[in-house]
């Protein structure tokens, strides 16, 4: 059965449907929640209360062609919120993926993610979310405005400045890289 | 190694990377916490009918602690003194620019269209009923609102005298992502922005329903305005990927479009394009990259021929400006303001003059939309307040430089009607 019809037997109380709704999303899911919380407990954290919360409302759900976005939504603002809860910065972790692509064997690569992450790990939740939304889960600005409830014009700028910020970090980081590797010269 | 051209290329690629993991094996334990809840009945669901934003984000209760009694008397003395907005034919039309008395506060809340007025700051349920409305904008003279109405999944245009009496549609099918809505001065026509071929387009309408028509700008399109003569718009305008936002202006006559400012790659330009009252110039914010560090500043441009943009400076202590907005009279702007601290607060300029202004700590936590009260003398703002990203309306005295608190809750842009003051 195609996602629709899914939805639409979820929406009616169809457990099994919706089961296999989570499965399909899951991963997807879990990593955007590990993009955005940089913690692997929280990610879970939000990963189950996004489903449940699905779970619940999926009969308030209108249009059933809307659902990934709705998932999202819901995956986005139960990360903003377990944020909020804990009133700290999450602790900042890399996300070092289990299974190795077999591309990373490519040194750049490996530097060019290393300095991402580092990066990523020090934007302010909120914009590391903005970041995510648009670039992981390739959502347009608008959009990803939507999904956070924030102005359009906030979410541009807030993409804006978060670009600012990791260029200027991973040059920061290419440089000091750079000089350790020289022995402390230029 | 990654250089900035190749920063946005390469993002989705890396942030692939770094999520990648097995597949997360607490779903099944996830799913079984869930079966063990009920789904809430679909007729709990008002937003069922409601856009999907509202139906996934929370919407704060409002309290109503004793607090709520001085709050109404704040509002109730916030626009004491001023006309009462009398709708229908019985009202003064204010003149499109310039100064004006203040007439109602409209906004929307749970699909309905509500009024704040000046006499005992309640609010005035305006157009109510099943249908989902929302972002009720009002003509400059006072005399008309259009609002969006929800149909399966798009909206139409309704514009309404400003008594909410008479309601007409005047778009010839429903659009998608309709946003942007803005009164020509004489209220005959409307521009606004919706999807047309997948890209944000800008659309005329006539406020009567006669006419409509797509502009192809060539690109995606936001934020339009009309210009004072009535003969232009401004709008923002991104032509291609790559090439930035841009300030564009269309001719009404001819539909011809040229950039009056140039984008860059990359460049954004945080808010609105807004037109000086006497049509001299406009102003807007645009990033400008670093070194030292990338900032939005404010900047003027004339109309005269051979005018360069005047750039505002930035102010000590002061990371970045935008979102500019001028007073009524010409002579003032209020703006957001980024601190290097970290805070964000509102501050109102003079228009030509450096330095930080009138700085009023609004307690917003990101940018806000700004409108200035007809008489000048508030500011009606959107944005998030504090922690909570779904942002509430506030008013803003300027002369005691001080927030407002408002009683209604509402996602909607601010919307303030103009009246006029002769018989």
């Amino acid at each position: 059965m195609d996602q629709h019809g899914l939805v639409v037997r979820a929406r009616q109380g169809d457990r099994y449907a919706f089961a296999e709704l989570a499965r399909v999303s899951g991963a997807r899911l879990d990593a955007t929640a590990r993009l955005i919380l940089r913690d692997q407990d929280l990610a879970q954290d939000a990963v189950q209360e996004t489903l449940i919360r699905a779970w619940r409302s999926l009969p308030g759900l209108r249009d059933p062609a809307t659902f990934d976005h709705w998932l999202h939504s819901l995956v986005a603002h139960a990360c903003i919120d377990l944020i909020r809860k804990r009133r700290r910065r999450v602790v900042e972790v890399e996300l070092t993926p289990i299974h190795e692509s077999p591309t990373l064997d490519d040194a750049a690569r490996v530097v060019d993610r290393d300095l991402l992450d580092r990066a990523l790990a020090r934007l302010e939740p909120e914009a590391r979310a903005v970041v995510v939304l648009h670039f992981y889960l390739d959502l347009p600005l608008p959009r990803v405005a939507d999904m956070l409830g924030i102005p359009t014009g906030t979410a541009k700028s807030r993409l804006h400045r978060s670009l600012a910020t990791m260029r200027s970090l991973m040059s920061i980081d290419e440089i000091a890289s750079t000089t350790t590797a020289l022995g402390g010269r230029i | 190694m990654t250089t900035d051209r190749r920063l946005d290329s390469d993002l989705p690629r890396i942030l692939g990377d770094i999520a990648a993991g097995p597949y997360p094996d607490y779903i099944d334990d996830v799913l079984s916490t869930t079966a063990q809840r009920r789904q809430r009945p679909t007729w709990t669901f008002p937003e069922r009918w409601l856009p999907m934003d509202i139906a996934t984000t929370q919407v704060p209760t409002a309290r109503f602690p004793m607090r709520a009694l001085s709050i109404l008397a704040l509002v109730a003395l916030l626009i004491a003194g001023a006309l009462i907005a009398y709708t229908g034919a019985q009202q003064n039309p204010a003149p499109p620019f310039g100064l004006a008395a203040n007439g109602s506060i409209a906004y929307s809340s749970d699909g309905d269209i509500y009024t704040i007025d000046d006499l005992t700051g309640q609010p005035t349920l305006l157009i109510g009923g099943e249908a989902v409305d929302r972002d009720p904008v009002y003509s400059l003279d006072g005399l008309q609102m259009a609002f969006a109405r929800r149909v399966e999944g798009a909206d139409d245009l309704v514009v309404a005298r400003a008594d909410g009496s008479d309601p007409t549609v005047v778009t010839p099918e429903p659009l998608d992502r309709l946003s942007d809505v803005t009164f020509s001065p004489d209220g005959t026509k409307i521009a606004m922005v919706g999807l047309h071929d997948a890209t944000p387009s800008l659309a005329l309408v006539a406020s009567d329903g006669s006419d409509f028509r797509w502009i192809d700008a060539g690109g995606v399109v936001r934020a339009p305005a009309f210009l004072p003569s009535g003969d232009a718009a401004v709008f923002v305008l991104e032509t291609t990927r790559g090439e930035g936002e841009a300030v564009a202006r269309l001719d009404l006559a001819t539909e011809a479009i040229d950039i009056l400012v140039p984008g860059a790659p990359t460049s954004e330009i945080p808010g609105r394009v807004g037109a000086s009252p006497d049509g001299s110039r406009i102003v807007y914010a645009f990033w400008v990259p670093g070194p030292p560090e990338t900032t939005s500043r404010i900047f003027t441009l004339g109309f005269a021929a051979g005018s360069e943009p005047v750039e505002r400076p930035l102010p000590p202590g002061t990371c970045c400006e935008g979102f500019p907005v001028f007073s009524n009279d010409g002579s003032r702007m209020a703006i957001n303001r980024w601190l290097d601290d970290g805070r964000k607060v509102v501050a109102i300029v003079q228009v030509g003059a450096a330095g930080p202004g009138t700085v009023i700590n609004a307690d917003i936590s990101d940018t806000a939309d700004l409108v200035w009260s007809p008489d000048d003398r508030y500011v009606l703002g959107w944005g998030p307040i504090g922690t909570d990203p779904q942002g509430v309306q506030f008013v803003i005295d300027v002369a005691a430089a001080e927030r407002l608190p408002t009683t209604w809750l509402t996602g909607s842009h601010p919307a303030w009607q103009r009246v006029g003051t002769g018989s």
